[in-house]
Order: structure tokens, then C-alpha cells, then sequence
């Protein structure tokens, strides 16, 4: 991987839905799926924490050559992609063979994927099962963790809310 | 947050800075620029391919 790759979504997704990997997607692409008009070009993703979970994560990080991502580096910076260094990160940004992916055990505002998963919707996208934060939910982590960019994307995402008439 | 100056931008970095981008969002700027016109072009067709088929999808899961 010696350049920053393109993003893929459904590649990204494939990956992990053939290592049977339980998450819930979350940020700007989850906001997207729910009506945002903001592209994003990165997957946000809540794993489950629970110890086979872990495993199979970790066997699709190899699949996707993911890397921890850094500036200066666009193929990003080899790490040890095990469960035990999954199982002791909250947070990881990589860079793998098919464009950005973060994952987020603890999103802010939230306490993780159990929560995110009770009210997440299961959709098929291009024949891949992906469980998708509700969007009341992408907009509490939004709201916590409060970056420029949340604090641009809040607005648009209440007014979505609102019309769907979604739970507050 | 105003976005950074950065020299690796040229003339770029006076725009970025005019709109005020978040650090995160030049971060992600500065990798697309890295990228060809033909990739940049494909990543962000898959993207919308994506976004549209899941849109539908959602609509679905609701009913």
C-alpha cells in the first residue's frame, strides 16, 4: 500500500461482514445514510467488545492491511493487529487498502455498542448486512464530542430528525 | 477551528483557510490531494453508489 488509497465503502463493509464482525456504523457516513448532504470519505465503526468479536475484528484488520493513520505517511504506520492490542485501544484511525475506517469502542456521548445497537437499523446495502446508528444516536455522539465539523453537520441532522418524527 | 497553514498546500492553503475548515476536515483534504483526479473522481462515485443504495435501504428497514 504505498499510497493513500481510494475509499470503498462496500469493499470496507464486505470485509467485515465475511469475518461475521459485529458493529455499528456511526459518524458523518451513518449521518449520510440517514439523509445528511455531506459526503464523507471515512467509515466510523462501534465494534462490539465481546471476546470472539475481537477476534474476528482483528482477522479482518489483516484482511484490510489496516494501518494506524498519520500525516506525512499515506500508507499509514504498521501495528500489531491482535486482539490483545484491540482489547486495550478505545479509539484506533487507520488507513487500510480500501480508504479510512476509525474505530470507536466508546463513542462520545455514548457507552458503546450495546447502546448504539438497541436502536440501530439493519439495512442491506449492495448485498452486505450493515447495522446503522440511529439517527438520534449519530447526533448525541456528534453533540458530545462537539468538533467544527459536528457543530457544522448538527443543524441539518436535527431538521432530518425532526421530519422523520424519530425518537428525541 | 481555523485550518492551518500548511506548505505543502501552495496556493490551496489560502482557500482552505477561507472557509475555515475544522483541522480534521484539511487532514482529510491534504490525503485527497494526494490522491489522482481519476481516483478522487472513483472514491467519490463509490461513495454516492453507497450512500444512495443505503438510503433506500434505511427507508426499507423503517417501512
Amino acid at each position: 500500500m504505498a499510497d493513500a488509497p481510494a475509499f470503498d465503502p462496500d469493499r470496507i463493509f464486505a470485509v467485515l461482514a465475511a469475518h461475521r464482525v459485529e458493529y455499528v456504523l456511526i459518524g458523518g457516513l451513518a449521518a449520510a445514510l440517514h439523509g445528511s448532504s455531506r459526503v464523507t470519505t471515512d467509515a466510523d465503526i462501534t465494534p462490539s467488545r465481546e471476546p470472539n468479536n475481537i477476534e474476528r475484528l482483528a482477522a479482518a484488520l489483516v484482511e484490510l492491511d489496516a494501518r494506524i493513520r498519520t500525516e506525512g505517511v499515506a500508507e499509514g504506520l504498521a501495528f500489531d493487529r491482535s486482539p490483545a492490542l484491540l482489547r486495550s485501544v478505545s479509539m484506533l484511525n487507520l488507513v487500510t487498502k480500501f480508504g479510512e475506517v476509525d474505530l470507536s469502542f466508546e463513542p462520545a456521548g455514548t457507552s458503546g455498542y450495546a447502546d448504539l445497537r438497541e436502536h440501530a437499523i439493519e439495512a442491506e446495502i449492495h448485498g452486505k448486512r450493515v447495522m446503522i446508528a440511529a439517527l438520534a444516536d449519530v447526533i448525541r455522539s456528534k453533540a458530545a464530542a462537539n468538533r467544527p465539523k459536528d457543530r457544522l453537520a448538527l443543524p441539518e441532522l436535527r431538521e432530518l430528525l425532526a421530519k422523520m418524527g424519530e425518537r428525541k | 477551528m481555523s485550518a492551518r497553514p500548511n506548505e505543502s498546500l501552495d496556493g490551496a492553503t489560502h482557500e482552505l483557510q477561507e472557509v475555515r475548515l475544522s483541522a480534521d476536515e484539511v487532514a482529510i483534504l491534504e490525503r485527497n490531494l494526494r490522491l489522482t483526479p481519476e481516483q478522487r473522481l472513483d472514491q467519490l462515485v463509490r461513495a454516492v453508489r453507497f450512500i444512495e443504495e443505503g438510503r433506500a435501504a434505511v427507508k426499507r428497514a423503517r417501512g
